[in-house]
């Protein structure tokens, strides 16, 4: 047993929970919903082989003295010069992140099969958990840009899968659609990333991207103009994923979900997955001071605003997402400024703060108030400091902002997804009078569309003072 | 006889038992018999089909009909022999998964003489019956569009269905007809022979002058814009079986490999360029139009729309990724699409209607009706796992290679296409449902649930393993290619 043979443990690290969703999924396509009690068995159980699989590369990566393993599974497809390689990589970034994942899966798992007990959803919610594992484990574990991507995508469907978890309700199914919406308009910017990076590097994979030198050194041969248009297209899918404002409003809205996913979700994994990226994607913003600039700019906006907006927050779980987001973003600005290895400590230490916070959110008032009996029922002294030092009319305008979350949900509506469906609608009617002409038909008249309650209709109004 | 031609006659023959068969119920065992026995039939000759392995198998030629010069000249190579189990495939789905309702003894029938007509045109290697194929497969729908209730509907349809659909195939018999005259100078006994057209080649005036007849033809059988005006009213108003088949984009994309191509490549050289940026557009377009769709039908005609741009700007590219790319996407196409549609009808059988806001909370009383949409959408969009991924993937390193700004359209098209379907997926399965209707919608009934996991684990096998699919094409895309790059100095 050699410690490159032991790392290979990391491509079982996605295989178990990717085995128990596809097994659940054909029982329950074939036979029926399995009780409770196997469909906890079976998804925990490959979540603790799963944990335990990332800790054998995590002791291989140790043992074998720091180096780096880079593990090559074979081609998946290719056509002319161009195949999608699997690649898996241990090395100083992904080897803690991914024990990380996987035990912190594991725990929220198993918090779970008591917290969902007799909970309608709990085989969706389940499957659903084992699919994200099996993404978490390729996103961390992969060893090219192409793997991560996987991992990013299967991460994203089922977490707005999750948000929409009480799918009998309006609101948690406007909240997956924003997310998802999000999602897929920056992951334009990886797609891009990638495809660039496969003409800079000549491949995907992190190898050959950046050289054999370990995280966070790397040999680079693309130029400077090169690193910074990939840098900025990364930090667009960053910026989505990991929520970063202007475009992460999604986030507070996603804990519509139920709490452990939230946990899970927002404030452990995904929301550090575009951390991670940029993490990974080090020698770009070495390369580059312009790309890794407006990084630092990005992370620094987005946790000054998120902290303001988190203030003045009404729930617990909005709270905690906002200071999840405010987090994120100095994880960031950590990442442009050029500390990488800060940044990977603070996103270690921020997931497993903040899991353990929001697990505990159903119980915030039990620990609220015993807070404020320790300090003898005054108010908490939080942001007293800010308070010293801004006047107090900046302090009200701030407020208000904050409130209405400065606005960048109605910006989003209002200038992008208002003009682009109002584009759809008036071709569509172009099309139908055309159509029609040709075939000299003439509709009957349709009902006016206030009639139908749409259950879709993302109105300003109703969507800004919603928790 | 040949093994080709049987598997032609195959579904005609179950048409012909369909139609005769003294009860409903007789007619209908007839026709899910005959569809499940041609999808048999396609298997076995995809099995005795050698992979990788250049030029026409099974190739099996009749005598030359004298007047008409036509000749029963048939064979499958890479390109034509994934698209047989895929049409039969489609057939089955057909028959056994739509509306019974729908589905009665002419409807059964017409989808069983459309399958045929579609696997004629993909074995035949002569131009003349080609044509005739492409025509014929409308024939069947054309009676059923008779069956419409309302009559200013029915005209409307009847309509669309003349001036796009036949009218639109003049362009193809036009250049059927030249190339014949063409054949008959050269002094060729077959003179629509495919094979032996691309041997000889064809002069370059020749080829300016077919290649806009061509593309009109093939560009209104694909419905990119500005010929796609007919998806939408077939699959809104259209008979359903019948509209199921007609709507592949295969057939055309096939005509464009197996014609254009190789038949025109100088033009090719020229023309190739702005069609795909063309095209490009077109699955812009096709995107943002579906995503303000609050129909699911005309939701997926315009995916329909964007996809065939999609196709059609992968060819146009003229690089292995792409091209590659493009054909696989066909087959992906066609699975999610056809997936797609049947539980739509499922819906619309159930209760009246497919608008989205109309339903609401299926996810509760029909979970694997709900879970069928979710993964035939994911699989419309090119989710990991699909085959429509590698598709996807394939043709946007192929696009970028050759056109960097245009991959942009590509991406921003796929975007929007994953927002419309789960919209339309969160809209019509999950919410609260409607005020009417508190009481929900029954589950997929067995048959349907078959047909849809089929069709589900074929894409998802053909996700996780496209090697077979992809080197089956292998041939041909090089064969493109290599053409390409041998005209390469004189084109670009």
């Amino acid at each position: 047993m050699t410690p490159a043979l032991l790392a290979r443990a990391i491509v079982a690290v996605p295989a178990w929970p990717l085995a128990a969703a596809a097994a659940l999924g054909a029982w329950w396509a074939l036979v029926g919903k399995p009780s409770e009690r196997v469909t906890a068995r079976v998804v925990v159980g490959s979540l603790g082989l799963q944990l335990a699989s990332a800790v054998c590369a995590l002791v291989a990566f140790l043992w074998g003295g720091g180096n780096a393993v880079h593990i090559r599974s074979g081609r998946w497809f290719e056509a002319g010069a161009y195949g999608f390689e699997l690649t898996f990589l241990v090395d100083a970034l992904s080897a803690p992140l991914v024990v990380l994942a996987a035990l912190l899966t594991f725990l929220v798992a198993w918090f779970s099969v008591r917290y969902l007990h007799r909970e309608p959803g709990f085989f969706r919610f389940f499957t659903l958990l084992a699919v994200f594992a099996a993404g978490a484990g390729l996103l961390f574990g992969g060893g090219s840009y192409d793997i991560l991507f996987i991992g990013w995508e299967l991460v994203g469907l089922t977490s707005a899968l999750l948000i929409g978890f009480f799918h009998e309700r309006r609101t948690p199914m406007r909240a997956a659609l924003r997310a998802i919406t999000t999602y897929r308009v920056c992951d334009i910017g990886l797609v891009v990333g990638a495809v660039f990076i496969h003409d800079v590097a000549h491949g995907a994979a992190y190898v050959e991207a950046f050289g054999p030198a370990p995280w966070p050194h790397g040999t680079l041969h693309a130029s400077a103009p090169e690193a910074t248009l990939i840098v900025l297209c990364l930090l667009v899918a960053a910026s989505g994923k990991s929520a970063l404002l202007p475009v992460g409003t999604w986030l507070p809205r996603a804990v519509e979900g139920p709490t452990p996913s939230s946990a899970l979700y927002y404030c452990a994994l995904s929301v550090h997955a575009g951390a991670y990226l940029l993490l990974r994607s080090t020698p770009f913003l070495r390369a580059s001071t312009v790309g890794a600039a407006c990084v630092a700019a990005v992370g620094f906006g987005s946790a000054a605003l998120a902290s303001m907006i988190g203030r003045a927050q009404v729930d617990a779980k909005g709270a905690i997402a906002w200071a999840s987001m405010t987090h994120v973003g100095l994880i960031v600005a950590e990442i442009g400024l050029g500390f990488p290895r800060v940044a990977l400590v603070h996103l270690v230490a921020h997931a497993l703060l903040r899991t353990w916070q929001m697990l505990r959110a159903p119980s915030w008032l039990h620990d609220e108030l015993a807070l404020r009996a320790a300090a003898d029922g005054a108010p908490l002294p939080t942001g007293s400091f800010w308070q010293a030092i801004v006047p107090a009319r900046a302090l009200d305008a701030l407020y208000r902002l904050a409130y209405d979350r400065f606005f960048f949900e109605t910006a989003q509506q209002r200038y992008v997804a208002g003009p682009v469906l109002r584009l759809g609608r008036y071709l569509d009617r172009a099309e139908r009078r055309w159509v029609e002409a040709v075939g000299a038909w003439h509709p009957p008249a349709a009902p006016p569309d206030s009639a139908r309650p749409s259950a879709m209709n993302t109105r300003v109004e109703e969507a800004q003072h919603e928790p | 006889m040949n093994g080709l031609t049987a598997l032609v006659l195959l579904p005609a023959f179950a048409a012909l038992l369909t139609r005769l068969a003294p009860t409903a119920e007789g007619a209908r065992r007839a026709a899910i018999a005959g569809a499940l026995a041609t999808l048999l039939a396609s298997l076995l000759v995809v099995a005795s089909f050698d992979l990788g392995a250049p030029g026409m198998q099974m190739e099996w030629a009749g005598a030359v009909v004298p007047w008409a010069r036509m000749q029963w000249h048939v064979g499958v190579d890479g390109l034509s022999v994934v698209l047989l189990p895929l049409t039969s495939l489609i057939g089955v789905a057909t028959t056994l998964g739509l509306p019974r309702q729908s589905m009665n003894r002419a409807s059964l029938a017409a989808t069983l003489l459309t399958v045929s007509a579609t696997l004629g045109l993909f074995v035949t290697l002569d131009l003349a019956w080609l044509a005739v194929f492409w025509l014929v497969r409308l024939a069947p729908g054309l009676d059923l569009i008779a069956a419409t209730p309302d009559p200013d509907l029915r005209r409307h349809v009847r309509r669309t269905w003349w001036v796009f659909l036949v009218a639109g195939s003049a362009p193809l018999f036009a250049a059927v007809i030249a190339l014949g005259v063409l054949g008959n100078r050269a002094g060729l006994a077959a003179p629509f022979d495919l094979v032996q057209l691309t041997a000889m080649g064809v002069p370059r005036a020749w080829q300016l002058a077919l290649f806009p007849a061509l593309v009109v033809a093939v560009g209104m059988r694909m419905a990119v814009v500005p010929f796609h005006g007919w998806m939408s009213v077939l699959l809104e108003h259209g008979p359903p079986g019948v509209a199921l088949l007609i709507t592949g984009a295969h057939v055309a994309l096939y005509a464009i490999a197996r014609i254009i191509l190789p038949l025109l490549p100088d033009a090719c050289a020229v023309g190739m360029g702005p069609l795909m940026i063309a095209a490009l557009l077109c699955a812009l377009y096709g995107s943002v139009v579906a995503l303000a769709q609050d129909d699911l039908r005309r939701m997926v005609a315009y995916l329909a729309v964007s996809h065939a741009g999609l196709m059609a700007g992968g060819l146009a590219s003229m690089n292995a990724q792409s091209v590659a790319g493009s054909l696989l996407q066909s087959v992906a196409s066609g699975l999610s699409l056809t997936g797609l549609l049947i539980i739509i009808r499922a819906l619309h059988a159930r209760t009246g209607t497919s608008h989205m806001d109309d339903h609401g909370g299926i996810a509760r009383s029909a979970p694997r009706m709900s879970v069928f949409f979710l993964l035939f959408g994911l699989a419309a969009v090119g989710f990991p796992t699909t085959i429509t991924y590698v598709s996807e993937d394939l043709l946007l390193h192929g696009v970028l290679d050759a056109h960097p700004l245009m991959a942009v359209l590509l991406l921003l098209a796929t975007a929007l296409n994953g927002i419309t379907l789960l919209r339309a997926f969160f809209r019509t399965f999950m919410g609260p449902p409607p005020r009417g209707a508190p009481g929900g919608v029954d589950d997929l009934v067995p048959r349907e649930r078959a047909v849809a996991f089929l069709l589900t684990t074929s894409i998802f096998l053909g996700g996780l393993y496209p090697r077979p699919l992809l080197e089956a094409r292998q041939p041909v895309v090089a064969a493109i290619v290599s053409r390409d790059a041998h005209r390469a100095p004189h084109g670009h």
